[in-house]
């Protein structure tokens, strides 16, 4: 039976030992370096990169200012247009015609009912007057909303202007022998809106 | 004496030893100290800048973007000079900037004359204010008291509602006569003003386009107005006035409160010709 017999002396051994582990931490250290270093060169290069360009932004940043000011009193008059050109076509939308809400209450009074107070605030009106019958009242009320049977109604596409209409009081005046109504009605003040 | 010695050579064996492990190692350890370096001085405070580098450029850029826009904005504004100063002149005169109460009253009044209306008060009162998403103005405001029927009162709204200065109506009331023909109306017109002084901001941008649809078609709903020229005033009868407010005046109001208009303030167009569009009158 033959058997390996290691002639190298034990000393001899770990001189090998340890000039592989030199060699193997060199390598990797080299090989460490090599890409650390690549990565800083990449970093670096793209921070520089930025700046440059951040530089080149803020120059024209700097034109365009220097241009502008030499433009302040157009830049001035410009926005005061603006500022009142922006209020009063607001004000043109929001402003409510009344010629309207007229000409549409002309259109919904039946004949025989007469307006004899009338009274207009912010989305309500409060009205009395006479009417000939107590079938005039409840028709003119019909009609305010819109209600078929009505014999007045809307023309102008403005059937859903009046949302509410309360009967206050009725009562047969005993006098003239007409019937004495008080209203109060609720209207949308954006269908009197035009623009 | 022997063991000294051995004891001497003991210690220069383990510092040989070291210097010889450092001897064997220099390259890894160069190298480790380069990267430490390379780790602190660059690597590390490039990834702590770069986000913010990004973020900043990013900002510029959109900066510089709205500059370049804003500048284009104002070079067509200052071609345009001419189409500008028509516009801001009609636009003065439809939302003027002072109070003045005495064209407004006279305004007023002429509306309701050329309506077939009776006017039995007339009285004017400052104060107040409204507010819109685009800004607050101020009021100032005109009560008056008409006599006339219900189409004459039609005409009357209808007068206000196409009248440069812009004026509006906050609610009114009226009462039939006894001959159930007539009717007796009292509101409050008020008028709106608004006094702008801008300032220059280089880095806001300009929201005006005077090409836009919206913007051409304003201007051309404020031509399509009646403008009453107040250097034409109509005399009011002295028994319409009446006491009211703190900011009313008796008599007739040009003797005793002459117009004196602000500093810098359009003067009234004494030829209507000289006016930069066509007025219409009703």
């Amino acid at each position: 039976m033959s058997q390996s017999i290691n002639l190298i002396p034990q000393q001899e051994k770990q001189e090998q030992q340890k000039t592989a582990i030199v060699k193997a931490s060199t390598v990797f250290s080299i090989v460490l370096l090599v890409i650390v270093a690549g990565v800083s060169a990449y970093l670096f290069f793209e921070a520089r990169k930025y700046q440059t360009k951040l530089g080149q932004v803020n120059d024209e940043i700097e034109d365009h200012r220097s241009k502008i000011n030499a433009k302040k009193q157009v830049e001035i008059d410009a926005r005061n247009l603006d500022k009142k050109y922006s209020v009063l076509e607001e004000l043109f939308k929001n402003r409510i015609h009344y010629s309207v809400l007229l000409r549409e209450f002309v259109l919904r009074t039946p004949a025989g009912v007469t307006i004899n107070q009338f009274d207009v605030r912010n989305k309500s009106i409060s009205l009395s007057g006479y009417a000939t019958s107590y079938i005039s009242v409840a028709d003119f009320i019909n009609s305010l909303l819109g209600k078929s049977g009505a014999s007045a109604s809307s023309s102008l596409g403005l059937e859903e202007l009046f949302t509410a209409v309360k009967l206050n009081s009725v009562s047969l005046d005993s006098g003239n022998k007409e019937v004495k109504y008080s209203i109060a009605i609720d209207y949308d003040p954006s269908k009197l809106n035009f623009y | 004496m022997q063991e000294e010695v051995n004891e001497k050579k003991g210690i220069s064996f383990d510092t040989a030893r070291l210097k010889d492990t450092l001897l064997n190692f220099i390259v890894p350890l160069v190298a480790f100290a380069v990267i430490a370096g390379l780790f602190m001085l660059i690597i590390l405070p490039t990834m702590k800048s770069l986000p913010n580098l990004k973020q900043e450029l990013t900002q510029k850029e959109a900066l510089s973007e709205i500059l370049y826009t804003k500048n284009n904005v104002l070079d067509r504004l200052v071609d345009f000079k001419s189409i500008v100063s028509e516009n801001s002149t009609l636009v003065d005169r439809v939302l003027v900037s002072e109070e003045e109460p005495l064209p407004l009253q006279d305004q007023v009044y002429k509306m309701a004359i050329d309506a077939g209306l009776e006017v039995t008060k007339l009285s004017y009162s400052s104060g107040g204010g409204g507010k819109t998403e685009a800004g607050a103005y101020k009021i100032v405001g005109i009560s008056i008291g008409i006599d006339g029927n219900y189409d004459e009162l039609v005409k009357f709204f209808e007068l206000v509602e196409n009248a440069a200065r812009f004026v509006q109506i906050d609610g009114f009331r009226f009462n039939l006569g006894k001959d159930n023909q007539s009717i007796s109306t009292d509101m409050r017109v008020d008028a709106p003003y608004l006094f702008v002084a801008s300032q220059a901001v280089t880095d806001d941008p300009i929201e005006l386009d005077i090409a836009s649809d919206d913007f051409i078609k304003f201007v051309n709903r404020l031509k399509e107005l009646n403008f009453y020229i107040f250097s034409e005033p109509v005399e009011i009868p002295v028994g319409i006035l009446v006491e009211g407010t703190e900011e009313e005046t008796e008599g007739t109001l040009e003797e005793e409160n002459p117009v004196i208009p602000p500093e810098g303030a359009e003067q009234p167009v004494e030829n209507p010709s000289e006016l930069p569009f066509e007025p219409v009158t009703p």
